[in-house]
């Protein structure tokens, strides 16, 4: 790893630090390959330097598995049950965008293999990113935060070996051998145990089952103590199983998100699915 | 020895990183939120953490939960405005943090806590 004063910085580089401003914004993350429009933003807000992965010493993986989700993901945007439930008609390629920033990053590439070997889980960790975004592209996050929060919607259940919970409805119980709490406490320790991914990627893994009254797991979180991404992703999430697990029309699906305003969910975040996915 | 300290507010951070100075065999890391508090705790393991309750993003009983959770040898004290108030004791208890401590926090009893803290990492240590 090298630090490199910013007009030493090329297109192509991959950074190899998380920089944020003092409100927290992510301004640049770990493992993002340098484009020109960030190089330049960088430079407007003052930042001096940027250490970044040096080519000659990174490993690539074969990035086979991210080629193929990508194609897999790209493949779902197409798909009529896909566009009328996360309503991607006219946001397809903008999320398109994001998603190849998100595979482009070896770091995530490393996780795949995991997930893979469950089709269900697979699938509806694609679907949830795909969803996941088309709320934050709602929200109006710079492309950064975007590329972040489609890396914590894919690994969210990255702890999860056994599919047959998706189809359950999430308990207003708490529990520490309860499957709910399990495979989020699982995703949270595998993700933090990878120094390449940011916290807050493990953070959603570990809080995408909490619930903003406080009734989730595992730890009855409330509110402000859940992150704005795991709230999201939480959402996301429960959209998803309602409508291709447990067999619910959009329509019922979105009455039961409404019907969980302020309870299990957060009602900005209710907002933002009704401006993304119901309008 | 390793701690860390974590406030959203450098005046407070400062404040606590002056009263341990001096101090031998004792490396200090800060951190200014709580998910900067969980990425250093992975990153820089401290022993002990001093942890401020009131921060944006991640608050501290949060960030106690959730490194209690994964760590529970690490010995946690929370510092806060709102550390005399019985229900934030009670939470902060419950969650493991094995004190509190009300701001402004004095020199003698940060090194009050860190004196018996670092004596059962010591006690935990050797055997």
């Amino acid at each position: 790893m090298t630090l490199l004063a910013l007009d030493q910085l090329k297109e192509g580089m991959v950074s190899a630090q998380t920089i944020c401003a003092p409100n927290g914004t992510m301004l640049i993350a770990k493992g993002v390959t340098l484009k020109q429009t960030y190089i330049d933003r960088l430079t407007k807000l003052g930042i001096k330097g940027l250490i970044v992965d040096d080519a000659e010493q990174r490993e690539f993986s074969s990035l086979v598995l991210s080629s193929q989700s990508l194609k897999a993901i790209q493949k779902l945007l197409e798909t009529p049950a896909v566009i009328e439930a996360f309503n991607t008609a006219n946001s397809a390629f903008s999320i398109s965008q994001v998603l190849g920033s998100i595979f482009d990053n070896p770091f995530v590439d490393a996780h795949l293999k995991s997930l893979v070997n469950n089709s269900a889980i697979y699938q509806h960790s694609l679907r949830v990113t795909i969803m996941t975004l088309q709320l934050g592209l709602s929200y109006g996050y710079d492309y950064l935060n975007l590329e972040y929060l489609g890396i914590c919607a894919l690994l969210h259940d990255i702890g999860l070996t056994d599919d047959t919970i998706l189809d359950l409805p999430t308990p207003n119980q708490l529990g520490t051998d309860n499957e709910w709490t399990a495979h989020a406490v699982d995703g949270f320790k595998i993700l933090r145990a990878d120094m390449d991914l940011d916290m807050i990627v493990a953070l959603v893994a570990l809080q995408h089952h909490e619930h903003f009254d406080g009734h989730g797991t595992p730890f009855g979180l409330c509110k402000s103590q859940i992150t704005e991404f795991s709230s999201i992703v939480a959402l996301a999430d429960f959209y998803d199983r309602l409508v291709f697990f447990m067999n619910n029309s959009r329509a019922q699906a979105v009455f039961k998100i409404l019907d969980r305003n302020g309870t299990q969910f957060d009602p900005a975040i209710v907002s933002l699915f009704e401006a993304a996915i119901i309008k | 020895m390793r701690i860390l300290v974590v406030d959203d507010s450098v005046f407070s951070r400062t404040m606590v990183t002056k009263a341990l100075a001096g101090l031998s065999d004792i490396e200090i890391e800060e951190a200014e939120s709580g998910i900067e508090a969980l990425d250093k705790h992975r990153t820089f393991a401290p022993d002990i953490i001093f942890m401020d309750i009131t921060m944006p993003h991640l608050d501290g009983i949060t960030a106690l939960k959730i490194i209690k959770s994964i760590d529970d040898n690490v010995r946690i004290v929370m510092i806060s405005s709102l550390g005399s108030q019985k229900y934030i004791l009670q939470d902060c208890t419950a969650s493991g943090a094995v004190g509190i401590l009300s701001k402004p926090a004095r020199k003698l009893d940060i090194l009050s806590f860190l004196c018996s803290a670092a004596d059962t990492v010591k006690t935990e240590v050797s055997s």
